[in-house]
């Protein structure tokens, strides 16, 4: 074999291994790894004043239990179910996905059931396999806004 | 010009295995290349959207946001790829290679009430260039050269609330992750020289307007289902006040303002070359 062929057979082999990596979906990776049961470690709302104080509103432990399945076999949606502890399910079940930079979450339908503004955008503050914190804001008047944080934790 | 450069190197490609085979004098050598890519943008779409964001704050604003120079995007690339190589004191040459580059650019608007937009504009360019032309003595070349470029822009607007925490909800229309790509078919010629293992070249590429999308993919977010619009509008004050007339066409910022002329410069090193 000439030297040049090595070469060549080289430069495939890496382009080769460059396009294999570029195909794996980041989303999609990313919503199989969540994928399964997670206790609402604690759940923390507090008002965001415009001079940048902050009021704590509530603070609560062990809250309950966030189901994400693909009963389906779904590409890019899991299925969301959100349950407190007494057993009452506050949203669910509904389609669930993260964007495909996974910077956020997305619940679809969290806030009724219209096809417009009654979705809940969570920003992805902390992604670890066993820990979740995700956090997400609504207006609160006279320019304060309500923030309420999401550890979930398995 | 680079309509003529474009036909020169495809044809060259065409007939360029053949001559690859039916030499036995050739060298090939695998390449590692690091560059410097100076682009200058063609379109100034993002900057319709800062400069109306400004305009409709006016009143509110503590600080404004700055706009986008032509060649904030220009950045450094990594590389590797092959060269081809015929005849001693002359002969063909040809190369085919692979860069990849970033360039973040964030911008930040101030309300009164403390609250701040900020923006993250990021963008990863890979480009697929083949070179094809001739050498002297493989130390000087002159190549025209085609290449396929892939541009995607992720643009991040997000608010910074007063106590430092940083939102990329729905809590607000506009606050989103929007992505585009441009994807373009670029021409261009190149000039280089090399000492010992060590090749440098320089080149310019122009982005051709051949299957163009024309204008109909937008930076859009992933997450579709808002009352508004799921682009970034171009005119924000049209976007805000009345959306429902906003020409698509025309009101929202397009991929293909991402479209740029690149100059570049770099240096190569060839494994195994004499």
């Amino acid at each position: 074999m000439k030297k040049y062929h090595l070469n060549i057979l080289i430069l495939s082999c890496v382009l080769l291994a460059l396009s294999t990596t570029a195909c794996r979906d980041k989303q999609q990776r990313y919503l199989q790894r969540l994928e399964g049961k997670w206790n609402l470690a604690s759940e923390t709302v507090t008002i965001i004043n415009p001079d940048g104080t902050v009021n704590f509103e509530s603070e609560e432990f062990d809250v309950g239990e966030l189901s994400l399945t693909n009963e389906q076999g779904l590409d890019f949606f899991l299925e969301y179910t959100l349950t407190l502890n007494d057993g009452t399910v506050l949203a669910g079940p509904l389609p669930f996905q993260n964007d495909e930079q996974n910077k956020r979450i997305i619940f679809y339908n969290y806030f009724c059931s219209d096809p417009f503004d009654c979705d809940l955008v969570a920003t992805v503050e902390e992604d670890k396999s066993s820990r979740q914190v995700w956090n997400w804001y609504r207006p609160f008047g006279s320019g304060s806004h309500r923030r309420v944080s999401w550890v979930f934790e398995r | 010009m680079k309509t003529i450069i474009f036909y020169w190197t495809l044809c060259s490609s065409l007939l360029l295995p053949l001559t690859i085979w039916g030499q036995s004098d050739g060298q090939f050598q695998l390449s590692l290349r690091l560059e410097y890519e100076a682009s200058l943008l063609q379109g100034f779409d993002l900057n319709d959207f800062y400069r109306s964001h400004n305009d409709y704050y006016a009143s509110s604003a503590a600080q404004f946001f700055d706009t986008l120079a032509a060649s904030e995007l220009s950045h450094p690339a990594l590389g590797l790829g092959g060269r081809f190589t015929m005849g001693d004191d002359f002969g063909f040459s040809s190369g085919l290679f692979l860069t990849y580059g970033r360039k973040s650019v964030r911008r930040e608007a101030r309300f009164l009430t403390n609250i701040v937009t900020r923006t993250d504009l990021l963008t990863r360019d890979v480009n697929l260039q083949f070179d094809v032309g001739f050498h002297i003595q493989r130390k000087f070349f002159l190549h025209g050269h085609i290449a396929g470029r892939f541009r995607k822009n992720v643009f991040d607007i997000g608010y910074i609330y007063p106590d430092g925490s940083f939102s990329l909800g729905n809590e607000y229309d506009i606050l989103g992750v929007y992505q585009s790509n441009t994807t373009t078919l670029d021409a261009g010629a190149n000039l280089a020289f090399k000492i010992k293992k060590v090749y440098i070249p320089i080149g310019i590429s122009w982005p051709l307007n051949f299957a163009t999308d024309d204008g109909l993919l937008t930076l859009q977010d992933f997450d579709i289902r808002q009352a508004r619009w799921a682009e970034v509008p171009r005119d924000f004050r049209q976007w805000a006040n009345d959306p429902a007339n906003l020409d698509p066409r025309e009101q929202l910022v397009r991929s293909q303002s991402f479209q740029a002329i690149r100059l570049n410069i770099g240096i190569e090193y060839w494994f195994g070359a004499n």
